[in-house]
């Protein structure tokens, strides 16, 4: 049983301070994604967590331990480097008994959890070969069965699919998917890449200048981002950001945008949005929630409007038009027949039930 | 920032108590290398300003006289143009034949690691072996020099190899070029492999000869080896002991008597330690001032 | 078409200069060995006919013999042998931890100390020449090993900590952490990490110093003047000294002396190349 529990950890480097007092719960059996771009404290949390790096203050358990001033051999844990970080004198076998063979375990139950490790991978016949003989892929399939093969209470993964191509980052993505459900031990895995994070995690942590933005699961981040920060980071491409008013016209709520733009807001969020009415705030409403009018009929909570295309990018399924709203550049995702050419005049829809306000003095989505 | 978080030390915050420690691992050889490094350098300094009488063996402070000594001796100024032919020449000969064969092993493929093998065995032979193989080869009577010219046709009577003062220094500047082209041949074949092979591709669909392709392309990219490569081999044949020593001695006539061996009969022949200690300041300010034109030209690249 | 061929004819012909170049530089390289090799196998009288005879007609292990029974000889390699292995093991003793200390502890002002420790070795071996001498009288070390090894130290340190500090620099930082994770302690991660991966630096550094102190010949000739300390290139230079050169015996003493040097350098090629290739700067 191993929860790994954050209390107010905190990290300082010289007089800057990288992690900042954070808090953190993670269950048993969890697959934690910690996500945020780079120099957000995701790794060196990460590596605090490992014993690689002190703590300047707060406390950090694993299981019941707390392991603040415990060295990384003694904390049960297994990692896998962005490097892969394999010993290059060492076949694929030694590479992943040596971790066994520092703990001493009996000669058989190496060979057996090797093996079976390589066979969970795939690398059963590649067990006598040294590490430059393998490829990119092959070599991090060697870094996660050195991490199987201990059976820790806790699986750290430190960016490992960073330096793979494109294709081989979404097979192992999968694997990497499959090998918890396998071997369902708490892992904790960080990344700058917020489809890695969409994918893998059960929760996410989104990490921003060494202070935890949101913690949730993916449908969360998505549908409920609680700052403007999550509400860019996560979704590709990114949420728009356009500013805005709320209009109080009694009964009605309205969105007014530029000068003459005005979206109704939805009946169910006139209640919450009230209070901000005639202050200047954000809209943010992410490109797959405008649609084309062509295609798409209004429903309930969806507004009309107007544009000028802009740059038309085809991707085949459908298409992604550049427009402005009140000077500002916004991106909609529309049906690949809807828009041909820039310039074109476009009836458009956007789903107000999916829109969220944000209050730019706090960046806190209301 | 993995990036730069996965290069920094383990364990950064306890940062003072590391340097300590770090310092402490080296300590047993900062102690050794003070003792027989510095100490020794710094000792050099003071008996160069002292006088030393090897009947009564004590020491008079001297001032500058034994700097003064030296300007006045026409052997010292004798050894100091000995040393300069010597130096110039060794590196244009070291240069010459380590370039020719660092080019010669870029172009080939098969055999590459043996021919590499084969011409970094002087370098790693012993002084005196070398000394004594060349003094064999030089023999007048015995040599196997004199013996394959002959044959040739190349001269037609025995040469005096290292017995003439016209040919003593030629003869030792080929032996030690044997002994030390394989520094410099390493050296310059490390630089040739930065060397783009796009750059000389464009060269050639520019339409550029071999030889232009060598001076605009590999040339310039292997200027900083040859830069070191010079600045090594200065600083060797400065230091030079061994080979005169033993092949000539000095001789004939002090043709061959580079400072290295003035130095040496000064402190051991006449024992003068304070001439012999001011001597090889002089010497050590010759390799400074060699020094210091490497670092301007690295500088100004 | 017609380009093409004369670009390949081009470079056969460039191929065939440059192995008829190497091979010519090859034979120059080799040949002062190969007429020491035959040299020593001829017998005396051989050496005198006209024109020389290059291959000799009654091969002769006489002159190892001499050599081999002249107990001066025999004693100087002695010592040799005692002295460059102690060199060898003094030098890795000091100069591992220190390079370790120096790069792998990331202290501060490492790198600079690294440098001067390695620019003493820009001073002319002649300004040790006196006070060593006086240094080493004064402690009653003249015509002893411990003498000599001391005066090789001063050279073979500074090297040996700059090449093992070089590949020490070149272990990822990630590798260390990986044993540590696998369960390493501090010893244990120095050990199975650090040094088995920089063992060919390690190695090329213990050659460079053993090889050094075993061809060593000033401080050699300045500081030890009985046969109790003597080494092996001073006693050759002696069997030049004497009135009637025995060119023969000399010629089996220096192949004797080569030996130790060149066999393990073949078979240590590759080590002692990377290493120069990355920070020798002496040989």
């Amino acid at each position: 049983m191993a929860k790994v529990v954050l209390r107010k950890v905190r990290k300082e480097f010289g007089s800057s301070v990288v992690v900042h007092d954070i808090d953190l719960t993670i269950p048993h059996q969890e697959f934690v994604v910690l996500v945020g771009p780079s120099g957000c404290g995701k790794s060196t949390t990460l590596r605090m967590i490992a014993g690689l790096e002190d703590i300047s203050a707060g406390e950090i358990h694993i299981g019941d331990t707390l392991v603040n001033d415990m060295p990384p051999k003694d904390r049960n844990i297994a990692m896998v480097f962005q490097s892969y970080a394999l010993y290059p004198y060492a076949t694929v076998w030694e590479n992943m008994a040596f971790g066994l063979r520092v703990r001493r375990y009996p000669q058989a139950e190496i060979r057996r959890r090797v093996e079976a490790a390589a066979d969970i991978l795939g690398i059963r016949d590649m067990l006598d070969r040294k590490p430059r003989q393998l490829s990119g892929g092959q070599r991090q399939r060697v870094a996660i069965g050195r991490a199987i093969v201990r059976d820790p209470e806790v699986f750290l993964f430190d960016e490992p699919l960073s330096n793979l191509d494109a294709k081989l980052r979404v097979q192992m993505r999968t694997e990497i998917k499959k090998i918890h459900q396998r071997v369902a031990t708490t892992m904790i895995y960080v990344t700058h890449d917020q489809v890695e994070a969409m994918t893998l995690a059960q929760r996410i942590v989104v990490m921003n200048a060494g202070r935890i933005e949101q913690i949730g699961t993916p449908q969360d981040m998505y549908e409920r981002p609680a700052t403007r920060f999550v509400a860019g980071f996560i979704g590709s491409p990114a949420m728009n950001f356009v500013p805005c008013s709320i209009s109080d016209g009694g009964a009605e709520l309205g969105v007014r945008i530029g000068e003459s733009l005005v979206l109704p807001v939805p009946a169910g969020r006139r209640d919450r949005y009230r209070a901000y009415s005639g202050r200047s705030m954000l809209l943010g409403i992410r490109p797959e929630h405008c649609f084309d009018a062509k295609t798409h009929q209004p429903a309930a909570g969806q507004a009309p409007f107007e544009i000028v295309a802009g740059v038309v990018e085809p991707l085949g399924i459908d298409t992604m038009v550049h427009f402005e709203l009140a000077a500002t550049p916004v991106c909609a995702r529309v049906n690949s027949y809807a828009v041909s050419s820039e310039g074109e005049r476009l009836a458009m829809v956007m789903d107000m039930n999916n829109m969220h306000l944000i209050d730019p003095q706090t960046d806190k989505v209301v | 920032m993995t990036a730069t978080a996965a290069s920094l030390p383990p364990l950064r915050r306890r940062r003072h108590t590391w340097i300590a420690k770090g310092y402490l691992f080296a300590m047993p050889l900062l102690v050794v290398l003070a003792l027989a490094v510095l100490l020794p350098a710094l000792y050099n300094v003071v008996i160069a300003f002292f006088d030393y009488n090897a009947m009564t063996q004590a020491w008079r402070f001297a001032g500058l006289k034994n700097f003064v000594k030296l300007w006045d001796s026409p052997y010292f100024w004798n050894s100091f143009v000995v040393t300069l032919i010597w130096v110039v020449g060794n590196i244009t000969l070291q240069l010459a034949v380590g370039l020719a064969v660092a080019l010669a092993l870029n172009s080939i493929v098969r055999f590459r690691g043996a021919f590499t093998g084969i011409m970094m065995i002087p370098w790693i032979s012993s002084f005196v072996v070398v000394a004594i193989l060349f003094l064999w080869i030089y023999h007048p009577q015995l040599g196997v020099l004199n013996d394959l010219l002959l044959r040739l046709g190349a001269i037609e009577r025995p040469v005096a190899w290292l017995a003439s003062p016209e040919l003593a220094q030629l003869s030792l500047i080929l032996a030690n070029t044997w002994k030390f082209f394989p520094l410099v041949m390493i050296t310059l074949f490390a630089g040739l492999q930065d060397v783009s092979t796009e750059q000389l591709e464009a060269a050639d669909v520019d339409g550029a000869n071999p030889f232009q392709k060598f001076r605009m392309v590999t040339l310039p990219t292997i200027m900083p080896s040859i830069s070191t490569a010079v600045l090594l081999s200065t600083i060797w044949a400065y230091n030079s002991f061994t080979l005169p020593i033993i092949m000539t001695a000095g001789g004939p006539l002090r043709a061959t008597e580079i400072l290295g061996l003035f130095i040496y009969k000064q402190a051991f022949d006449s024992f003068d330690f304070g001439a012999a200690a001011a001597c090889s300041l002089v010497l050590f300010v010759q390799i400074l001032v060699v020094i210091m034109l490497y670092l301007r030209v690295l500088d100004k690249r | 078409m017609a380009r093409q061929r004369s670009k390949r004819a081009r470079n056969r012909l460039r191929l065939a200069l440059a192995y008829g170049f190497l091979t010519v530089a090859a034979t120059v390289v080799v040949f002062p060995y190969l007429w020491m090799a035959l040299t020593s196998f001829k017998p005396i009288e051989e050496f005198f006919t006209y024109p020389l005879q290059w291959l000799s007609e009654n091969w002769t292990l006489g002159q190892y013999r001499a050599v081999l029974e002249d107990p001066r000889f025999l004693k100087s390699l002695w010592n040799s042998f005692v002295v460059s292995t102690t060199v060898t093991a003094v030098s890795l003793l000091l100069s591992i931890p220190a390079a370790y200390g120096l790069t792998r502890l990331r202290v501060r002002g490492g790198k600079g100390v690294l440098v001067m420790i390695l620019s003493s070795q820009f001073f002319p071996p002649m300004i040790f020449f006196v006070p060593f001498y006086i240094i080493l009288s004064q402690f009653q070390l003249l015509n002893t090993i411990s003498g000599l090894v001391f005066a090789y130290l001063s050279v073979t340190l500074p090297v040996c900590t700059w090449m093992i500090a070089t590949t020490f620099r070149n272990i990822p930082y990630e590798l260390e952490e990986a044993a540590r994770v696998d369960g390493c302690g501090d010893i244990r991660t120095i050990l199975e990490v650090v040094l088995r991966m920089s063992l060919p630096g390690i190695i090329t550094a213990g050659l460079f110093a053993f090889v050094l102190a075993w061809q060593e010949y000033i401080f050699a000739l300045l500081y030890t003047t009985t046969t109790e300390a003597q080494t092996a290139p001073v006693i050759l230079f002696f069997f030049l000294g004497q009135h009637q050169i025995d060119y023969g015996r000399l010629m089996a003493a220096a192949v004797l002396l080569s030996l130790p040097i060149i066999v393990p350098f073949m078979v240590m090629q590759r080590y002692f190349r990377q290493g120069h290739g990355e920070g020798g700067v002496k040989g």
